[in-house]
């Protein structure tokens, strides 16, 4: 009993690690703009496909080791980050930015994020079919030690590590470096950020560039981790990332990497009580809660507030 | 009825799309025809069609059009964003499978359950979740609509993954059997459309339809004219919810087996997408919406412009589609981006709902540093003396008796008793203490950042006060909604001018007088004595108030385009349509040149005349000093001064503290 | 001339809210804009420092015609603003706030710091609050900070808006004897104002606004001792004093 608790606990971090570098990027997105990003799962999916066909022109076809895995991971994870963000780049000039310029209402904008995500859905559909793609094996899938009998694997603390310092850089670039201050002043007050010489184009771009490299990296892992890919494979991790950043508090860096974390375990304790078949809707059930109790979040919304 | 009769019959509607105000405007006799050749072509035209097409006629396109009217309550009425609206369809048709099959109820039997069923779901759904964000909302239902589908796939009782077959038709009526033919249930979808279209009009123009359109345009302000906006938010959830149930019931009567996959979230997208592509709001729009959206995909599977189409897409995509409806989805979702950055409102748009999607821009804030015309301005005050001399000689329905003023007993109207409001560790105001008698002009000023604005807040129930009370007419009334409040008997302006820009000055004043109504949706959908008394006597007074404030010639006149002078005598003119007994005006000279002033002064004064007490937050101190019967001083959050102007002028601490010259004596 | 603004027209949708407004400010004065709430005053200024589209008119800042040149370019042609409410980003220190004053200045980085020294001077409480969040100061400290800030662009020309808002009367008076210090020090100064007599006393120069039109201007000293003036925007009804 002990042991399971503690296997679902780490197959939660895991899990949860994933939702958190997703949610950094509707955080970050929701911060500068205040606006949810639906189409963010399907920059996620970007990156999960441009993961699997970076390992097959890479020829990976059976597991790797030492040097030839070290840059075989490096080389999948930067294709997916590269593609998903530049992926971000292009939704936000082709279908954002003429809206921003109108000053279009909140619900103009929503509606333009989910007929952009059908559209890349469906795009990627109708290219590569409607039927899950499986992924080559590059990691040797073993156990590396345990905590209280919790089996704890190699590709589990590669995507525990390798979320937690992307995540790490992320909060030190936008709370140390000039652009990070530029994002958090646009975030607090756009329009005295121009006053002060900051770009509003500039830093909204760069807001999306930083949520693409994240959830592109969040692609590559989750590949790595799934091995599966999918045109929608992106809407349930999406909305459980929003959840996380909501329950972290939306436009809150290290919120979103806790929320992430904690719904992961949420809903991984929540399936093993009630039956894994339930555990989508457990995490719904968290997101109405929070939203309803404390629609602010664990952490507190607005990007930068919380450190200062 | 003339043409100008009926122009003016369009225009009263408030809320019109461009396809009614053609209606409205066509002779009697064109209007029947056109009115008889649609029908004719509605009703006659699937007969010629063949099996398939009428098949197709009933689903997908009824079913979208019924769906999609549904769906237009709660985004184009009410303005909620629902990215779930297929779990109320869910619901329905489950309801009435789980009925026929397991309980062997009458298929009929079943509809007003089915309806029901997802009316209260609508409720259940939206008593937790509507008090939140627009954009969290969407989300929320979003969920929803999966939680839905998911808990069908796991509950035995339902079928599981597998869903319901072998749904029993329903019995024949009047000699029509419901079997497998099409056109028995096109029509009977046409009768669900009709009192659909019945429900979703009636309530348009009535007091739901005016609320709906306000929390859009404002929440925070339609709350302070007394909208219930919760309540009225939940009605629109209701209503297109139960919409959904009904078409859920047409459809598992019909086509006889659901399971969960009969409503994925695609669903939803596809009837918001018409609703959007049509028009939010428009009737008209969103029935041409979703027609296209159901028919066009179908109409092309066939079609060689269908296969040119799609061979352009596969060579662009890299995909094998052999028809066009695989990529149907893709379209509806270029589409949405397509109509939001090029035409948000839609093909076919509602006015109103065009001129709030289109150019929000900085104009959001209405107000901020706008002007008048002088010449208008001129008009309406040259007007205004007009009327009130007018009044003064004979006995026009514009008397000042006609002012809705509302009973109260005892001297002291508003008291508030040492109210200390802290935001954090901020105390933007400090123990202040104000009484304010029946029949006053109380004045109100101090330095900008004094804390003015903020008794106003406590007052109407924006904030809630730290500590302290505050009593209307002996009634405490702390820490109550501001609906409530503005129930209870006090109307507030505001320092940035919140009209709600989209709509004509006449639908603003609507708004108000709604405050003192009671007809809800049962009321205004059956067309009870009350509501249509209401909504004579509700137009008649808004009218009048329009002519007692100066500016009636412009009531048909989106509120966004009058002048700055004319915004501030509007949202007055609103504000007593609530019928206060006390009205709060915030700064209602700023921005207006010494000719509107005079006129503002003159208003001031009639209003209090005609019964009303008023609260005046001013920094113009020639206006206060000669219009005020009473002034309070406040600096940083204290009262630090109160009596008759004259006093005022000569208080020490005044001059220091407002004109902040003391320590710099020169 | 410094700046020059000719016949500048701005529209809030559809209604006007400037109507045609000339006016100058020559190098090294202080000129002030003083109105009822309303009146068009930030309007100006917004539209001046960019942040509001023109409909119709010029605006030329040292020569060059400078209407539709983004906020941000302005500010690196020596435009600065603090804006109305002062504009803290309450989750930034002190210090963080002060350097976003010098955002665009990345290849000046001596004559920041000297300009940092010359802000630390002029507002000692900065230098000792500097670590502290710019959300957790005082009404008058947050006005330190404002021109502070708009300072650290190296201006020259500054732009404040309504300085003396929500301050006490000490602290009015100790905000406008900074003012003048800094024009002193040669940063030329267009000052909005709703506290009139403190703006007209220490202004060079006044234009007075009402509903988006110019309808006086002349040297301060003469509207202050102007009875229409007194009387529309000295609370002239509240007795002599």
């Amino acid at each position: 009993m002990q042991h399971q608790f503690w296997q679902v606990t780490i197959d939660g971090l895991t899990v949860g690690s994933i939702y958190a570098l997703i949610a950094l990027g509707y955080t970050m997105v929701y911060g500068v703009l205040r606006l949810i990003n639906f189409a963010h799962s399907e920059i996620f999916m970007i990156g999960v496909f441009a993961a699997l066909f970076t390992m097959h022109a890479l020829g990976v076809d059976s597991e790797r080791t030492g040097l030839a895995l070290g840059g075989t991971l490096v080389a999948v994870v930067a294709a997916a980050m590269v593609a998903s963000a530049t992926a971000a780049l292009v939704m936000e000039r082709i279908a954002y930015r003429p809206l921003r310029r109108r000053g279009a209402p909140r619900l103009a904008a929503l509606i333009t994020a989910i007929g952009v995500s059908f559209f890349l859905q469906e795009l990627f559909a109708a290219r590569y079919g409607r039927d899950y793609l499986g992924f080559p094996r590059l990691l040797k899938r073993e156990t590396l030690f345990k905590i209280f009998g919790a089996e704890v694997k190699t590709q589990m603390v590669l995507v525990i590590v390798g979320a937690v310092v992307l995540a790490i850089c992320l909060d030190r670039f936008v709370a140390g470096s000039r652009l990070g201050r530029g994002i958090r002043a646009t975030a607090q007050d756009p329009e005295t950020a121009a006053l002060m010489g900051v770009n509003i184009d500039r830093v909204v771009m760069l807001t999306f560039v930083l949520g693409g490299l994240l959830a592109g990296a969040a692609g590559a892992l989750f590949g790595i981790f799934f091995e599966l890919a999918r045109f929608d494979i992106g809407f349930l991790p999406g909305i459980k990332a929003f959840t996380a950043a909501v329950l972290g508090g939306i436009g809150n860096i290290r919120g979103a990497l806790i929320g992430g974390l904690l719904l992961g375990l949420l809903e991984n304790w929540g399936g093993t009580v009630l039956g894994g078949q339930w555990i989508d809707v457990f995490a719904f059930t968290v997101l109405v809660v929070v939203l309803m109790f404390r629609p602010t979040g664990l952490l507190g919304e607005a990007l930068g507030r919380a450190r200062a | 009825m003339s043409l100008a009769a009926r122009a003016a019959a369009a225009r009263r509607v408030g809320v019109i799309d461009p396809v009614s105000r053609w209606w409205v405007r066509q002779h009697r006799l064109l209007r029947w025809a056109v009115a008889a050749v649609g029908l004719l072509v509605v009703l006659g035209w699937p007969l010629l069609l063949s099996r398939y097409s009428q098949t197709i006629l009933f689903f997908p396109v009824a079913v979208y059009v019924l769906l999609a009217l549904g769906l237009n309550v709660v985004v184009g009425s009410a303005g909620l964003l629902d990215l779930g609206y297929v779990a109320f369809f869910a619901v329905g048709a489950y309801t009435t499978a789980s009925l026929t099959t397991s309980h062997h109820w009458a298929t009929w039997a079943t509809l007003p359950v089915a309806v029901l069923v997802a009316l209260v779901a609508g409720v259940v759904l939206g008593a937790p979740t509507l008090r939140l964000r627009g954009d969290y909302l969407a989300i929320v239902t979003l969920g929803f609509g999966e939680i839905v589908r998911i808990v069908a796939q796991n509950t035995d009782s339902l079928g599981g993954p597998r869903g319901i077959n072998n749904i029993p038709h329903p019995a024949s009526v009047g000699g029509v059997d419901f079997e497998l033919l099409p056109l028995p249930y096109y029509y009977l979808a046409l009768v669900a459309l009709g009192v659909t279209l019945f429900v979703v009009t009636r309530l348009r123009d009535a007091r739901v339809g005016r609320s709906w359109a306000a929390v859009r345009e404002d929440e925070d302000a339609a709350e302070a004219m007394g909208v219930h906006t919760f309540t009225m938010k939940l009605w629109a959830f209701a209503i297109g919810a139960s919409v959904g149930g009904l078409a859920g019931w047409l459809y598992a009567s019909k086509v006889t087996f659901i399971n969960p996959d009969t409503f994925p979230f695609t669903f939803s997208v596809i009837i918001l997408a018409a609703v959007v592509l049509g028009g939010m709001g428009s009737r008209a729009g969103v029935i041409a919406g979703a027609f296209a959206i159901a028919a066009l995909p179908e109409y092309l599977r066939d079609a060689a412009a269908g296969q040119w189409i799609t061979d352009r897409l596969n060579w662009i995509t890299g995909g094998q589609a052999r028809t066009i409806t695989e990529y149907r989805v893709l379209l509806f979702g270029a589409a949405l981006v397509a109509m939001m950055v090029f035409r948000p409102q839609g093909l076919i748009p509602s006015r109103q709902r065009a001129a709030e999607l289109v150019d929000a821009g900085p104009t959001a804030g209405l107000a901020t540093g706008g002007t008048p015309d002088e010449a208008r301005v001129e008009d309406a005050v040259e007007e205004l003396s007009e009327a009130l001399a007018t009044r003064a000689d004979d006995a026009d329905p514009v008397t000042d008796a006609a002012l809705p003023v509302a009973a109260t007993a005892g001297d002291r109207v508003l008291e508030l008793r040492e109210v200390t409001m802290a935001f954090g560790g901020v105390v933007a105001m400090s123990e202040v203490s104000l009484t304010v008698e029946r029949g006053q002009i109380f004045g109100i000023i101090g330095p900008n950042g004094a804390g003015k604005t903020t008794i106003f807040n406590c007052v109407t129930g924006v904030f809630r006060p730290t500590s302290g009370s505050v009593v209307l007419n002996g009634r405490d009334i702390t820490g109550q909604k501001p609906h409530r409040i503005t129930e209870a008997g006090i109307a507030r302006t505001f320092q940035n001018i919140r009209l709600f820009p989209n709509m004509s000055a006449l639908g603003n004043v609507l708004v108000g007088t709604d405050a003192r109504h009671r007809t809800s949706v049962p009321g205004a959908l059956l067309g009870l004595p009350r509501h249509r008394r209401e909504e004579r006597t509700g137009r008649a007074e808004a009218e009048r108030l329009l002519e007692y404030v100066g500016i009636g010639a412009h009531r048909h006149d989106v509120a966004r385009n009058l002048s700055y002078g004319d915004q501030r005598r509007l949202e007055i003119a609103r504000a007593i349509a609530t019928g206060p007994s006390i009205l709060l005006l915030d700064e209602p000279a700023a921005g207006m040149n010494p000719t509107e002033k005079r006129g503002l002064i003159d208003l001031i004064r009639q209003i209090r005349d005609s019964g009303l007490t008023v609260v005046l937050i001013e920094h113009d101190m020639g206006l206060v000093m000669s219009v005020c019967d009473r002034v309070a001083v406040l600096d940083f959050g204290q009262k630090i001064a109160e009596g008759p102007p004259a006093e005022i002028q000569q208080d020490e601490r005044v001059i220091a503290a407002y004109l902040g010259v003391a320590d710099d004596a020169s | 001339m410094l700046l020059e603004l000719a016949d500048v027209v701005v529209h809030y949708g559809k209604v006007q809210a400037l109507k045609g407004i000339s006016l100058t400010v020559e190098q090294g004065e202080i000129v002030t804009l003083i109105g009822g709430n309303g009146a068009g005053k930030s309007t100006t200024l917004k539209t001046i420092s960019g942040l509001r589209p023109v409909t119709s008119g010029r605006i030329r800042f040292e020569g060059k015609d400078i209407v539709g040149t983004p906020a941000h370019t302005l500010v690196e042609h020596g435009l600065a603003q603090a804006p109305e409410g002062r504009g803290i980003f309450p989750g930034m220190s002190v210090m963080e706030n002060l350097e976003m004053g010098a955002y665009t200045r990345t290849k000046a980085p001596k004559a920041v710091a000297a300009d940092l020294a010359r802000v630390f001077d002029l507002f000692p409480r900065l230098q000792e609050r500097r670590k502290q969040p710019g959300g957790t100061l005082s009404g008058g400290e947050q006005q330190m900070l404002a021109i502070g800030r708009a300072l650290m662009t190296g201006p020259k020309l500054l732009l404040l808006d309504e300085p003396s808002m929500g301050l006490a009367p000490k602290l009015v008076a100790q905000i406008f004897d900074i003012v003048t210090e800094i024009n002193r020090q040669g940063t030329t100064i267009l000052l909005v104002e709703q506290n009139a007599a403190q703006a007209l006393r220490r202004a060079h120069r006044a234009y007075v606004l009402e509903t988006g039109r110019i309808v006086r201007s002349d040297a301060a000293a003469a509207l202050l001792d102007d009875d229409s003036v007194r009387a529309a925007y000295l609370g002239g009804d509240v007795g002599e004093r």
